[in-house]
């Protein structure tokens, strides 16, 4: 398949790099953008400002504590927008809380996940998500705009 | 003639109004005098009977009737003075006059001993201190009351915080924690060649520390939620939840050759979150605390007692000393050391918390070599409101968004 694109909404550093590490050791040809907060992550789904060449993510996987924006307003904003709302978001947090699972949902995120604590797991996870969501499951296919712009 | 003739004015005697000649004003004077005293006199013991009827705390009443018997046959004197005018009734008024006298000498002698008992009744104003002391001593202890309940508001409060600290404190624990942990295993991975014996020991250390601080902040974890969460009663299996528990252990189980033993075991209204807590924790004992080499047995039986099941644990492990018997059930608390027996002393303070949280009590029959046997009971009926997490307050679940 095509190189999968990845949009990573994520404030911590080391949760990033250990995204990134963890997702090379995948058979998966990936490019993972990143976005430090949730209005960057806005801009570079809109593709706006200084992110007009971004490229509009296969999937997205957000943290839901983030500065300025938070991730729950990204995901309202998102599935509310009729040109983003087809892009599959995976919620990836620490908090085990209902509220914010029943929340997320709500919300019409794709998938809860939480962070697991140890690196195995972390790993299994990751790979879990490859096999699952660039393997086993069909992406809406992207519109003609958006691979032109790619 | 009769007796009764001569009463009613026996011959031969003049009536009173001849000594005022019939002078008319002196009778007149008279009459209005004898009359209006005989009128005030018939009233007294009417208003006394009033009184006495409005008021049935009355002391003394016996006396009281006396009283307005004597004032009622004073009264009748005046009358027989008017009558006596006209007509010679003074035998009749002298039987008058003696009962008059009868009644009052009786009155006069009854009230001598009164004296002394109507002495020590409570005066008015004594009465008025009393009323005053009872009032200030009402005041003392409804303030005692005030100051009570505020004191509890603020234990609550305090304690409430301090949960609340211990839980968000334990999560955002976490999140370092798992970087740490993380990266130190990337390392061991990626460049643990790079690394000599010395580097790798060290790698070794660190995620062991890792481990034992995420235990720790998972079991601090739980232990603040028992007071904080809202226990979801339901009627749950414990067969389901032991079975759970061994699916749970199974790792530790396959390594060390326990077996672990249960039978018909009932369904009981519980949250079952913390029946699998206190079932994971005594069942996970029973297989840590065991001789170098032995395979740990634990048998797991509940029977009815009184208005609840019982249920124990036992298992064939070190057992312990009497006077540790209720050590273990401090927070914190541990008999071995980490390189005998790991944990972090949370557990049985954990099974502990939640079993009296039910309603419940948990004891342990144990001596040295002989293993142990905690058994713990829970009653059909659920506790009182109180003791469970106390309503209005937030969980901290619901603290940390």
């Amino acid at each position: 398949m095509a190189q999968a694109h990845i949009l990573l909404v994520e404030d911590n550093p080391a949760d990033v790099r250990l995204t990134q590490e963890i997702l090379r050791e995948t058979s998966l040809d990936f490019e993972l953008a990143v976005a430090r907060d949730g209005e960057q992550a806005m801009a570079m789904l809109r593709r706006q400002g200084a992110h007009q060449d971004a490229t509009v993510p296969d999937l997205v996987l957000l943290d839901l504590n983030l500065p300025r924006k938070d991730g729950r307003e990204v995901l309202a904003e998102v599935k509310q927008d009729p040109s983003l709302r087809s892009i599959p978001i995976i919620v990836l947090s620490t908090s085990k809380a209902e509220s914010d699972v029943r929340t997320c949902y709500d919300l019409h995120a794709n998938c809860y996940l939480t962070k697991p604590v140890d690196l195995n797991h972390f790993a299994e996870m990751v790979q879990m998500i490859e096999r699952f969501w660039f393997n086993l499951a069909l992406l809406p296919p992207k519109s003609r705009s958006e691979i032109a712009a790619e | 003639m009769s007796w009764i003739d001569s009463l009613f004015g026996p011959a031969g005697l003049m009536p009173h109004g001849v000594c005022f000649l019939m002078r008319s004003d002196l009778i007149a004077l008279h009459v209005i005098a004898d009359g209006l005293i005989a009128f005030a006199y018939f009233s007294i013991p009417v208003t006394l009977l009033h009184f006495a009827r409005k008021r049935k705390d009355i002391p003394f009443k016996h006396v009281l009737a006396l009283f307005a018997a004597f004032i009622l046959l004073c009264g009748m004197t005046h009358i027989f003075g008017i009558w006596t005018i006209w007509r010679p009734v003074y035998y009749l008024e002298g039987v008058v006059k003696i009962v008059t006298a009868i009644v009052s000498v009786v009155t006069a002698i009854v009230l001598i001993p009164l004296v002394p008992q109507a002495l020590s009744m409570r005066s008015h104003s004594e009465l008025e201190a009393i009323n005053r002391k009872l009032e200030a001593e009402v005041q003392r202890r409804a303030d005692a009351e005030l100051q009570l309940r505020r004191t509890v508001n603020k234990l609550t409060q305090s304690n409430a915080e301090l949960e609340r600290f211990a839980y968000i404190a334990s999560h955002d624990l976490q999140a370092p924690l798992r970087t740490i942990g993380s990266f130190t295993g990337l390392l061991g991975k990626r460049y643990s060649e790079s690394l000599d014996d010395g580097g790798r020991e060290y790698l070794e250390f660190i995620q062991h520390g890792v481990t034992d601080m995420r235990t720790l902040i998972n079991d601090l974890l739980e232990l603040s939620r028992v007071n904080s969460a809202e226990p979801k009663i339901e009627a749950v299996d414990t067969g389901d939840v032991v079975e759970h528990v061994v699916e749970q252990l199974h790792a530790d189980i396959e390594s060390s050759g326990a077996t672990v033993e249960f039978g018909e075991l009932p369904t009981v209204d519980a949250d079952a979150r913390s029946l699998q807590q206190v079932f994971l924790n005594l069942i996970g004992n029973g297989m840590k605390f065991q001789p170098e080499g032995q395979a740990p047995h634990v048998r797991v039986r509940a029977w009815r007692v009184g208005d609840g099941w019982q249920f124990s644990v036992q298992d064939n492990g070190i057992g312990m000393l009497p006077e540790d018997r209720d050590q273990i059930f401090l927070v914190f608390k541990r008999l071995h050391t980490a390189d005998e027996y790991p944990g972090t002393g949370i557990g049985l303070s954990l099974v502990q918390k939640l079993v009296q949280k039910r309603g419940g009590e948990i004891r342990v029959d144990s001596a040295p070599g002989q293993g142990s046997t905690f058994v713990f009971d829970i009653p059909d009926s659920l506790p009182e409101e109180s003791t469970l997490a106390t309503p209005g307050q937030a969980s901290p679940e619901a603290v940390l968004v």
